[in-house]
């Protein structure tokens, strides 16, 4: 059985592996985050709707976000709810701070901003990884569907022929799952030998124990 | 807000060039500055690139100290004039002789050319005036021109050009095997790469059956794609 306190420790190896600061709801930082936009909101009564949208979002959306002082990621509240999101979820933002580490902040940022097949390509690879980690801890194959609702949603801003980009992207990355491989991706490597070196009883994939 | 973001996205070099650009370059420009000649010169010839870099930023930037030199001047001219309606001619006389009575200023480094010359024929520099005192105040047009242009290169390789993949041509959602990596056409017809690592990686090799591109283990791998390693 999954714990938090193991999802935690998953995070904080993935971090120190990939130079990443992981920040989640209840540290300083977004608690101080959350404080200013609360006060903006109260101060400003203009940007009240923008804080309340921003708000929301916040509860149940994570981000990768590169700063000067290394990639930081920030868990949303509904993302460190049970220790098996937690981990999928910082698995999926790990492979965004893998992504930026290996293409560049600056360039990578641009790419993903600039280019939605770019974008939806991230995604997909990101998206793989979540549907990986929770395929090894839960030993149930991954389908599609929860993937693509994701992608076609508002979070990312792909029309239909960015989101079969990111379809296909997801067919690839769940037909070599089915096969008994772990994904061409890094971060499902890194989890996949840390889970094996610690805790390989949490292992529910039976091809990868 | 991400409507917004939407409809700025577009415009987004625009926006760099004639937004971004100039209030970062006019800060970095203000914050560029020496306080007397004498230390800049000594910083130029200390550091003659770091001072040729220096000269071409504050060349394709606003110079907002300058601006302010102007406004000095302007409210300094200003308010050497008579009030309006009064012209007296004793008046005038009499402000002649008072600004003479005072001391000279000495010219800041903002003055530019007026203050260069101004040490020129003071015997303070030896440099000729006809070719520019290689400092501040004079513009060499063909070197301005290079500058911006450069500027308007890197704004656009480093906002608008993202690393897309070339057009290949490919059948849009097919997939395929090059060198070890699942690869899928997109709609613009672009091999876009599934991963980041090679199938041989995770001890696989890079397979399409069904028309699709996996990593496949090695011992059930079928038939390669024909581009397999001939990319």
């Amino acid at each position: 059985m999954l714990a938090l306190d193991v999802s935690e420790a998953l995070a904080a190896h993935l971090a120190s592996l990939h130079g990443a600061i992981v920040v989640t709801p209840d540290d300083a930082p977004a608690v101080a985050a959350r404080a200013m936009l609360s006060a903006l909101a109260r101060a400003v009564p203009a940007l009240a709707g923008l804080a309340a949208e921003l708000e929301v979002r916040a509860n149940r959306v994570s981000v990768t976000v590169p700063t000067p002082a290394g990639t930081v990621i920030v868990l949303s509240p509904a993302a460190v709810a049970d220790p098996l999101r937690y981990a999928m979820t910082v698995a999926h933002e790990m492979q965004h701070a893998q992504q930026l580490s290996a293409g560049g902040a600056m360039r990578t940022s641009i790419d993903y901003v600039a280019s939605p097949e770019l974008r939806a390509r991230a995604e997909a690879d990101a998206y793989a990884v979540g549907l990986f980690v929770g395929y090894l801890l839960t030993g149930m194959l991954p389908t599609l569907d929860g993937a693509l609702a994701s992608l076609s949603s508002e979070t990312y801003h792909l029309a239909a022929d960015e989101v079969a980009l990111g379809r296909g992207v997801l067919e690839s990355h769940l037909t070599t799952m089915a096969s008994g491989l772990c994904p061409p991706l890094t971060i499902a490597v890194d989890v996949l030998a840390w889970l094996r070196a610690t805790h390989p009883e949490l292992i529910e994939a039976g091809a990868f124990r | 807000m991400q409507h917004a973001l939407d409809l700025a996205r577009p415009y987004a070099p625009l926006i760099l060039a004639l937004v971004v650009w100039p209030i970062v370059g006019a800060a970095l420009s203000w914050w560029l500055w020496w306080d007397t000649p004498e230390h800049w010169e000594a910083y130029a010839k200390a550091h003659p690139g770091r001072a040729l870099a220096i000269r071409a930023l504050r060349t394709v930037s606003p110079h907002l100290r300058k601006l302010v030199v102007a406004w000095r001047d302007y409210a300094a001219a200003r308010s050497s004039l008579p009030p309006l309606g009064i012209a007296l001619p004793a008046e005038k006389t009499g402000a002649i002789v008072v600004s003479e009575t005072r001391p000279v200023a000495h010219p800041t480094p903002a003055d530019g050319v007026a203050f260069d010359a101004q040490r020129v024929a003071l015997g303070a520099v030896t440099v000729d005036p006809a070719k520019g005192d290689g400092q501040r105040g004079s513009v060499d047009l063909p070197g301005l021109l290079t500058c911006i242009i450069a500027a308007i290169l890197a704004g656009a390789l480093l906002a608008g050009c993202p690393r897309n993949p070339p057009v290949s041509g490919c059948q849009p959602e097919a997939q395929t095997c090059i060198r070890d990596r699942p690869h899928v056409c997109s709609a613009s017809q672009r091999w876009h790469v599934a991963g980041d690592r090679t199938c041989s990686s995770i001890g696989g090799q890079c397979t399409v059956l069904g028309g699709r591109a996996y990593c496949a283990p090695v011992a059930d791998a079928g038939s390669p794609d024909a581009s397999e390693g001939g990319l």
